[in-house]
């Protein structure tokens, strides 16, 4: 039954249900020509090409390679004999994202992400307004194209990210992102694109037979069983849909992530086997986002996204209401 | 032929009666008889005495001492619950507190890292799904050399 709930929400996604729609609307002043030709593009390219990702988290930068297939909004992503994700397959309808992966034979629904880098892009400009400044200035060659750099700066003048794109097609062939002190945490970058591919429709297709298809909520509730934890979740009837969650191990403590993707930004519900500090969460955030915390029987829930309180509020109310194990 | 039984009590009857038993005899019967005095009984008894009623005062003394000791012991115990039960709580919630010093600093980056490195990602696979997905055992393809054959 969740699973047609599911697919129900992606389809609302989809079709732009108020709650769940992306913003990204180019009606917001101070975005280049460029950009604005490259997010128009991005619904119409066509092309095959490989592209190196790196992310640094922590003290560690992990980096691997993607064969990328594109037409317009359907994608395909696959991995390299030698890589680690070797054998996983993602593809993207426009509607949904199907993620198999070969060694535990499953099939992972997941909302579709491909308006998600424009999107926050755009809606990052909406509201911080001029605090948010572009410039647009000659890139280097990358993937054997020349590229036009838009630099995202802070109102210090720090630099928060650079897109590269190609001029021509509107494709963004790299894309750096960069922390408060300038240290690189996260890239993309094309090394070869193909422009002209052969596609059929069948390369955005997934079919396995005897494969298990596993919803986020699926996920969420086989990780909380595991660890230990009620089974809490947002419904997608909140605005907030469950993308992903996991289990992690911090500061000695056991902890419950779960990652949500709102119409406004991303939405993160921390369970926590400990007593946390409010004020300290709140000190930490520094401002970027807003924070609400409770307690019951020495364990701590944690929301945090960039939202008013309020928002935040109405969400925390729907997870504590909820009785263990009885959210569907 | 006669019993051998009754030859052998014959045999014994003679060595009894024999001139080196009967001097034995003698010189045991001259031995002088030696009795206990009246001065050492009478000292016997007064030593039974004092340790007969010694014994019972300490039983009296016990019997008096043991419910009191009881007790001290349980008054001691509740004095130690009752005085460390405040002190164990504060313990506690400062140990809870201490011991996620940092994780609330941990949440909160994880937050700001999974939403800004989603951007990175677009299609292909997040932050997070590169530290949990990547399988360390892809099962054998289904296809073998033989399948290729004819292609």
């Amino acid at each position: 039954m969740h699973l047609v709930a599911f697919a129900a929400t992606l389809t609302a996604l989809a079709s732009g249900h108020p709650n769940v729609q992306e913003t990204n609307d180019l009606d917001v002043p101070g975005v280049p020509d460029v950009l604005r030709a490259a997010i128009k593009a991005s619904q119409k390219l066509r092309f095959t090409g490989t592209r190196v990702v790196e992310f640094r988290r922590g003290p560690e930068t992990r980096r691997h390679l993607e064969y990328i297939t594109r037409d317009g909004v359907r994608s395909r992503v696959e991995f390299p004999e030698d890589s680690p994700f070797a054998g996983q397959v993602i593809v993207e309808d426009g509607r949904v994202r199907r993620h198999y992966l070969p060694a535990a034979n499953e099939i992972r629904v997941l909302p579709p992400r491909r308006d998600e880098s424009f999107g926050r892009l755009i809606r990052s400009m909406r509201r911080y307004g001029p605090a948010r400044k572009l410039t647009v200035e000659p890139g280097e060659v990358v993937a054997g194209r020349r590229t036009q750099q838009v630099a995202v700066l802070d109102p210090q003048g720090n630099i928060m990210q650079r897109l590269y794109i190609d001029p021509k097609s509107g494709a963004l062939l790299k894309r750096k992102l960069f922390d408060r002190v300038g240290t690189q945490v996260g890239l993309f970058e094309f090394t070869q694109i193909n422009f002209r591919p052969r596609l059929n429709a069948g390369l955005f297709r997934i079919e396995r037979k005897g494969a298990t298809i596993v919803t986020p909520a699926d996920a969420l509730r086989r990780t909380a069983a595991a660890e230990g934890y009620p089974f809490l979740m947002l419904r997608p009837s909140s605005g907030a849909v469950l993308e992903g969650s996991r289990s992690f191990k911090m500061k000695g403590q056991s902890v419950l992530g779960q990652f949500y993707r709102t119409p406004k930004g991303r939405l993160t519900f921390f369970q926590a086997k400990a007593l946390l500090a409010p004020e300290r969460l709140r000190h930490f955030s520094r401002g970027d986002f807003k924070v609400v915390s409770w307690q019951e029987d020495s364990r701590s829930y944690v929301l945090f996204g960039p939202f008013d309180e309020a928002s935040l509020d109405r969400w925390a109310q729907q997870l504590k209401g909820q009785v263990p194990g009885g959210a569907r | 032929m006669k019993d051998p039984k009754r030859l052998e009590m014959m045999n014994a009857d003679e060595r009894l009666n024999s001139e080196a038993q009967q001097a034995i005899r003698q010189t045991v019967r001259a031995l002088p008889e030696e009795t206990v005095s009246l001065a050492w009984r009478s000292a016997l008894n007064e030593r039974v005495l004092q340790e007969a009623q010694l014994s019972k005062r300490r039983q009296r003394l016990a019997w008096l001492l043991r419910p009191a000791v009881g007790l001290a012991m349980a008054g001691a115990m509740a004095f130690v619950v009752v005085m460390r039960t405040p002190e164990t709580k504060p313990i506690s919630i400062v140990r809870a507190n201490t011991a996620a010093a940092g994780l609330e600093a941990a949440l909160v980056s994880t937050h700001r890292e999974t939403a800004m490195l989603t951007d990175v990602a677009g299609v292909g696979l997040n932050a997070t799904e590169v530290e949990v997905l990547a399988s360390d055992e892809v099962p054998p393809t289904d296809w073998s050399e033989a399948d290729f054959d004819g292609f």
